[in-house]
């Protein structure tokens, strides 16, 4: 049993009315922490793919293969099957990816020049969302969240993909990696080296 | 109603010990009932687990059951980061071993008297005399391919494969180790280097944890002996609680309860504790079982990895293109700075992912593509495993506000260092310095200790001492006190060394097979 109030009761007070202000005003869409809001649309398309798989080839600053974007593909087909919740996240992402590209006159992201592109990761990437303030923003505002889950569950995510794929592998010289079967006396061999 | 069975053997864990000892049992005649937490995996679908790690993260058995496998924790504030049991310990048929890397190591014979050798930590009852011909038995159990070497311990039998030669990678260490007048010498593993019974030869998949060939083994392969023998009873899914004791020191029955809430009781001549060094010690003490001296749960060790690393500009390296990396030393293990610190084994890695820096660094785009040109193979680190000094407050307990879906109170870990620990430590740092500066390393960078810094080894809990007041299990591994009641594991591990324990925990098994029933 405590019988002294906190020394520190006021403080705390303000920071509870500040976040329910923030939190109100979030709520209201009043302020957002990125530069527009993010439109919706049925997740887990084709556009979504390619869209994504664009994103994926700007973010790690490679060109993929067709059989880099086949392999991939089916990766994010796979992801979307196991975890709906990334699936939604990844189609917000995409989503917003394609209306960016529309202040370029583009149809969608895949079709910007490779500057444009890449302004759009910039902006995407410089989100300033790791913060206890923008966690709590996500709790009340869906623009808010939709953000947040784009910058921190579903670039991750891609990311996370990409790093285990054939793709990454194939791009360092790799003609084997992690999951295909092989055979160990390779250890003895220098292999090919990087492109 | 049909009488219940009665059966020779009753083995609480199917994972390396339960496994072996059942196998052994049953090739003797003797009927098991082997008692598991957790359920059966088939290996067809270790591909699809490795896809799904690939593709989604997270743990790479992302099996726990929460309710089941909750504990708590009070390890933070002494060792400064977060011990993550969930992903150390593997419930299934086939335990840890289905996790494990594989790699695989003797205990130096000094591990088994340093209190006497050094002052430091706890003299086991038996000699590595003792428990060599055990060790040659359990390599050849496991097919296990390995390189005779003087810097090893002494062997009465050759490796049953022959061992994986350094890769490529490996080689650069050779010149810097002739320099410094270090031995080194490829590592043993089981892993099969050739096809070895029943099992395929490696096939370099590089996913040793999952090993979707089966080249890599786990104790589920005896499992399945012994359920070919008609005399195994697999009780998977099924929780063991407690253990019915009598006054005189005879076990009567083990209760049980399966997932679903199924109560019952299972009976047998003998009965083997082997949940691993916190569920063994759990069920001791929920049993109220050989702690008469309050040892059961005391001496919680692992092996802590200190890691470092540096850049080499000139060289390129090709990690995981053959799986793995085999190279290690013993030379800083022994000698008399010992009696300042634990043993230090050190292997050498060349795995870094500079894809992986992408948040830290915050490098994207073209920036990315030019990092990974630039950064990847051209990474070689250390890797020090080093040993944790047995101490008593070092210890799982028994939590006395949360319960399990049963409603036993769930384990509590206490993980606790010592200053000798944090000297060897120390010690090891200084090593990986002195290494990578040898090597001509740029950028050298000690990593902090992290909640992935722990080798997963589980040591201690159930000490075997001939001394009932400072052990919970004679040097047969039977408890104290009790007449048909053992412990098997690395939970009796008076000390751990500095090595992977699971050739140990499989010789012990082998040998406590051999004690209970011997031709």
């Amino acid at each position: 049993m405590r019988d002294v109030p906190p020394e520190n009761l006021s403080r705390r007070r303000i920071i509870l009315l500040g976040s329910w202000a923030a939190a109100a005003c979030g709520a209201a869409g009043w302020f957002s922490s990125g530069p527009a809001s993010v439109p919706k649309r049925a997740g887990g398309t084709d556009a979504d793919t390619g869209t994504l798989l664009a994103f994926i080839a700007e973010l790690f600053g490679r060109n993929l293969s067709l059989q880099d974007r086949t392999e991939l593909a089916d990766r994010l087909a796979y992801m979307g099957q196991y975890r709906a919740s990334l699936r939604r996240d990844c189609s917000v992402l995409a989503a917003y990816l394609d209306r960016q590209s529309g202040q370029y006159g583009a149809g969608d992201f895949a079709a910007c020049s490779a500057p444009q592109k890449a302004s759009i990761v910039d902006e995407i990437m410089q989100l300033p969302l790791k913060s206890r303030m923008a966690f709590f923003l996500s709790r009340f505002s869906r623009t808010e969240r939709d953000f947040y889950r784009m910058r921190w569950s579903a670039v991750p995510q891609l990311a996370w993909v990409y790093r285990h794929s054939p793709a990454a592998w194939r791009a360092r010289g790799y003609q084997r990696w992690p999951g295909v079967r092989g055979n160990w006396r390779d250890i003895l061999a220098p292999g090919a080296p990087y492109p | 109603m049909s009488t219940p069975r009665r059966y020779d053997l009753v083995i609480v864990g199917a994972g390396l010990v339960g496994g072996l000892i059942a196998a052994e049992a049953t090739r003797r005649g003797r009927t098991v009932a082997l008692i598991e937490a957790g359920r059966r995996y088939n290996i067809a679908d270790r591909s699809e687990q490795l896809l799904r790690h690939q593709v989604l993260g997270g743990l790479k058995w992302p099996y726990l059951h929460e309710d089941r496998d909750r504990y708590t924790d009070s390890s933070e504030p002494s060792i400064g980061v977060p011990y993550k049991l969930e992903s150390h310990r593997l419930k299934g048929v086939g335990g840890s071993t289905l996790h494990w890397g594989g790699r695989i190591s003797r205990l130096k014979p000094s591990d088994f008297a340093t209190e006497t050798a050094y002052g430091t930590g706890k003299d086991w009852p038996i000699s590595y005399e003792d428990i060599e011909p055990y060790y040659s038995r359990a390599e050849w159990e496991l097919g296990v391919s390995g390189s005779e070497h003087p810097a090893l311990p002494s062997r009465s039998k050759g490796y049953p494969n022959p061992g994986f030669p350094l890769s490529v990678d490996d080689q650069m260490w050779l010149p810097v180790a002739e320099r410094l007048g270090i031995a080194v010498y490829p590592s043993a593993f089981a892993i099969n280097s050739r096809a070895y019974a029943g099992r395929p030869e490696c096939q370099a998949i590089a996913a040793c944890e999952l090993c979707p060939s089966g080249a890599r083994y786990s104790a589920d392969v005896h499992v399945q002996l012994a359920e070919r023998s008609g005399l195994c009873d697999l009780v998977s899914d099924t929780v063991a609680r407690r253990i019915d004791l009598s006054a005189s020191g005879e076990v009567r029955a083990i209760h049980v309860s399966s997932l679903e809430g199924e109560e019952r009781e299972i009976q047998g001549t003998n009965y083997i504790v082997a949940a691993h060094a916190v569920e063994s010690a759990r069920l001791l003490l929920l049993s109220e079982c050989g702690n008469h001296s309050d040892q059961v749960g005391r001496n919680f060790m692992e092996h802590i990895y200190v890691e470092g690393g540096g850049h080499f500009p000139a060289k390129r390296f090709y990690p995981q293109r053959g799986g793995y990396e085999v190279l290690e030393s013993l030379s800083y293990y022994d000698g008399a700075g010992r009696r300042e610190r634990g043993g230090i084994k050190i292997e050498f890695t060349f795995e870094q992912d500079p894809l992986a820096d992408m948040e830290r660094e915050r490098i994207w785009g073209r920036a990315m593509a030019r990092h990974d040109r630039e950064n990847f193979g051209r990474w070689a680190g250390i890797a020090a495993e080093t040993e944790h000094l047995p101490n008593p407050d070092s210890r799982v307990t028994l939590d006395p506000e949360i319960q399990d879906l049963f409603g036993d109170p769930v384990p509590h870990l206490h993980l606790a260092f010592s200053a000798l620990d944090r000297q060897t430590q120390r010690r090891a740092r200084e090593i990986i310095e002195e290494l990578l500066g040898a090597a001509g390393a740029k950028d050298v960078v000690q990593d902090p200790l992290t909640s992935n810094s722990f080798g997963a080894h589980h040591l201690g809990t159930c000490r075997m001492s001939a001394d009932p007041d400072r052990g919970v299990v004679d040097s047969n591994c039977r408890v104290h006190g009790t007449s048909n009641l053992f412990v098997a594991g690395g939970s009796v591990f008076p000390s751990g060394g500095a090595m992977q324990p699971s050739l140990t925990i499989a010789a012990l098994a082998l040998r406590l097979a051999d004690h209970l029933y011997a031709a």
